[in-house]
């Protein structure tokens, strides 16, 4: 597969503090690529320095194969952009907006008119064709953002967590219509501090830390590079230290933690770990209330990878 | 031309703040021109304006024919020169105007050294200008014969001839007073609500296109930074030439007289120059200040606080001399001192005109410089990102 960006060796400085440390990778024809990072982990440096809005100290980009710079005009012609903060004119409708943005790419007005409709359609604001910015819902707003930056039908398409403080319906009609416009054909790159999102939308997921990739892969792959294997939470009657001491001592065993009548284990390898652990309270006389097991997330592997949690 | 285009459209919703600004514009130039016409026939009818000149200088031909001219169309009063009793007549109004014929004037003229004769005077828009009036249109006519190389004798009686012959004329052009002074506050005025549209509409779109997280989008998309500069130039430009033509269109509708006289005219010119200059301002307000909160209040302050300052709302002959001296750092002040100046022209020659031409080119040096900075702030804004 070709690859559509290349990002090699990129290093920036605000002032004294590194904010991209040596970041390399590529994105490939017609995948989403996640880039997945705490706040302040620099994936939206890494955004602007692509895209030629930032200066950076060392590396190199290249967009199709051509090296990117502030007038490469026909590249950024082919790229369309979601930014983290919502960009619209106040003083615009809906439609309005959205035709002025597609219009600095698309100078002719019927292909235009039909690509509006198209964007609108698929961000669902037929009903809100009229309405300035103002008037419209945080979700709506986002949404608005998005067909802003899409409706040109760009084949590159670069999106900074367009879903920050959006409620679920919303959330869902913009995942969706990503993944909508991925099928029609373009290559996606997707910033979020969300790992929920990235496990549904993405093929490949990148994960920033400090303006350091600590880890590259599909979630399958990553998830790999943890050593747990299950989590399994059980809410008890009573416990004692003897079957703790036990506990411990079985296979496979990771971690064990009883507080306040919960009891929580990990498990590091191998089948059966959630059967062992109720035979072992059966023959223990051991009473429960209700028990489950979880698979490691990429907040496990983000934890193993880097000492703390994905969110704060 | 999306830009261009946009660029309308995003106008649209400031159109109600053009309405409001302009009605408020009309209503205080009708006011302005009832209050005015009213209150100079009054003072016309009852009284000649009460002038003094205090001479300096020997009791030469050229000053006798002066004063005999001055007699023939206001009052003259005696008044002792010192300082004190001059502004104690003024004080209790025993004068309106006061002229003080420096040393050696007589000579000083005759050489063609353009001395300067110095007045006090009550700010009374309506004697002052037509004291004004009569100063300037004798001393024009003498430096004409000055320079013909007569001599004072020849010169008193050539101007008595002409100024007899021109009798009628001045008689009209001081029936025409109160309609120059009123256009002369009509013109005032312009730098308020003028400024206050067009700086703050320019100020509010380009602020919108270039200082917001729209610039980024602008700045990704594949259409020319620098074609859009220019675009929004071009639109920045139609909007304030459209609202300058619809207060020319009003002045003609309030005034149909006066307009197309000389005043008229120049005074169009002059407000046409200022246009350019706030065009300018409203453009670097707009590039440089960063957030649409501040744009609103500069453009207050400005227009406001401008009009304050320079004299458009009470005369600059009234303001202080710190006031004036802080002024000249506006454009405002040379616009409206242009107006002001304009109004109170009585030939059209050359040397006449110079200082007007001046104080165009003072404003228009504003309009340049800003223009220029405008220019520069924006390269190295481009850079820092
Ligand atoms: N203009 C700037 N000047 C100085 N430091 C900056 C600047 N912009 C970002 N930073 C710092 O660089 C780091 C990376 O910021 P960046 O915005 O790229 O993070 P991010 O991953 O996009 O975070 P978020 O999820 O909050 O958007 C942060 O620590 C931030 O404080
Ligand atoms: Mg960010």
């Amino acid at each position: 597969m070709k690859n559509i960006i290349e990002v090699k060796k990129l290093t920036k400085h605000y002032k004294d503090f590194k904010a991209l440390d040596n970041l390399s990778f590529e994105v490939k024809e017609g995948e989403i690529l996640g880039l997945l990072g705490p706040n302040g982990s620099g994936k939206s440096t890494t955004i602007n320095c692509i895209l030629s809005l930032l200066n950076f100290d060392k590396g190199s980009i290249k967009i199709l194969g051509q090296e990117m710079t502030p007038d490469a005009y026909d590249i950024k012609s082919k790229i369309g952009v979601v930014f983290q903060d919502v960009a619209v004119f106040d003083e615009l409708t809906v439609y309005e907006n959205i035709n002025y943005f597609c219009g600095l790419y698309v100078n002719d007005k019927k292909i235009r008119q039909q690509y509006i409709s198209d964007a609108i359609d698929l961000v669902g604001l037929k009903e809100f064709e009229r309405f300035y910015p103002k008037q419209l819902s945080g979700g709506l707003l986002r949404r608005l953002n998005i067909a802003c930056g899409i409706a040109h039908k760009p084949s590159i398409i670069i999106l900074d967590e367009p879903t920050v403080a959006v409620d679920p319906q919303s959330r869902n009609n913009i995942l969706e219509g990503i993944k909508q416009l991925n099928k029609n054909g373009a290559t996606i790159v997707y910033t979020t501090h969300y790992m929920e999102e990235v496990e549904i939308l993405c093929d490949r997921i990148i994960i920033l830390d400090k303006g350091k990739i600590v880890a590259s892969g599909t979630s399958k792959e990553l998830k790999e590079l943890v050593s747990i294997e299950e989590k399994i939470t059980v809410e008890l009657e009573s416990f004692n230290d003897k079957f703790l001491e036990e506990l411990k001592g079985s296979k496979n065993i990771g971690e064990v933690i009883y507080n306040d009548n919960i009891l929580f284990v990990t498990y590091k390898k191998g089948k059966h770990n959630l059967k062992d652990l109720i035979d072992f309270m059966q023959v223990n006389k051991i009473k429960y209330n209700k028990i489950f097991s979880e698979l490691p997330t990429l907040n496990d592997v983000f934890l193993e990878l880097t000492g703390k949690e994905l969110r704060d | 031309m999306i830009v261009f285009n946009n660029y309308f459209k995003v106008l649209k919703k400031y159109s109600s703040m053009i309405i409001t600004y302009t009605i408020i514009f009309v209503a205080f130039a009708v006011f302005a021109t009832n209050a005015n016409t009213t209150n100079t026939s009054d003072s016309f009818s009852s009284t000649k304006t009460n002038v003094a000149v205090i001479n300096r200088d020997q009791e030469t031909v050229l000053i006798e024919s002066f004063v005999n001219y001055l007699g023939d169309n206001a009052e003259i009063k005696e008044l002792k020169d010192d300082e004190e009793a001059l502004r104690d007549a003024l004080f209790y109004r025993e004068v309106d105007y006061i002229l003080i014929i420096p040393e050696n004037f007589t000579d000083d003229f005759m050489a063609s050294k353009n001395p300067k004769i110095d007045t006090m005077n009550i700010p009374d828009s309506y004697s002052m200008k037509y004291t004004e009036i009569l100063l300037n249109r004798y001393l024009n006519i003498a430096k004409v014969y000055v320079a013909s190389d007569m001599d004072q004798v020849e010169i008193a009686e050539n101007i008595k001839i002409d100024l007899k012959l021109n009798a009628n004329i001045i008689l009209s052009e001081n029936s025409n007073m109160d309609t120059s002074v009123t256009i002369n506050y009509f013109f005032n005025f312009f730098n308020y609500t003028f400024l206050m549209i067009c700086v703050y509409i320019v100020g509010m779109v380009i602020n919108s296109y270039k200082n917001s997280n729209i610039k980024r989008r602008n700045l990704v998309s594949s259409f020319s930074y620098k074609k859009l500069n220019f675009q929004l130039f071009l639109g920045s430009f139609c909007l304030t030439l459209a609202v300058w033509l619809i207060y020319i269109i009003i002045s003609f509708i309030l005034y149909p007289g006066s307009m197309l006289t000389n005043h008229g005219l120049l005074l169009i010119i002059n407000s046409f120059v200022f246009s350019i200059t706030v065009l300018a301002i409203g453009f670097f307000i707009g590039s440089v200040v960063k957030s649409r909160e501040a744009t609103d209040g500069i453009a207050n302050v400005l227009s406001l606080g401008s009009s304050f300052l320079c004299g458009a709302f009470v005369p600059q002959e009234l303001l202080g001399s710190t006031v004036l001296s802080i002024a000249q750092f506006l454009p405002s002040y040379w616009f409206i001192k242009n107006n002001n100046e304009i109004v109170t022209l009585t030939s059209y020659d050359l040397s006449s005109l110079q200082p007007i031409l001046i104080n165009m080119l003072i404003v228009l040096a504003f309009g340049i410089a800003l223009f220029v900075a405008n220019n520069v702030v924006s390269r190295l804004r481009l850079k820092d990102s």
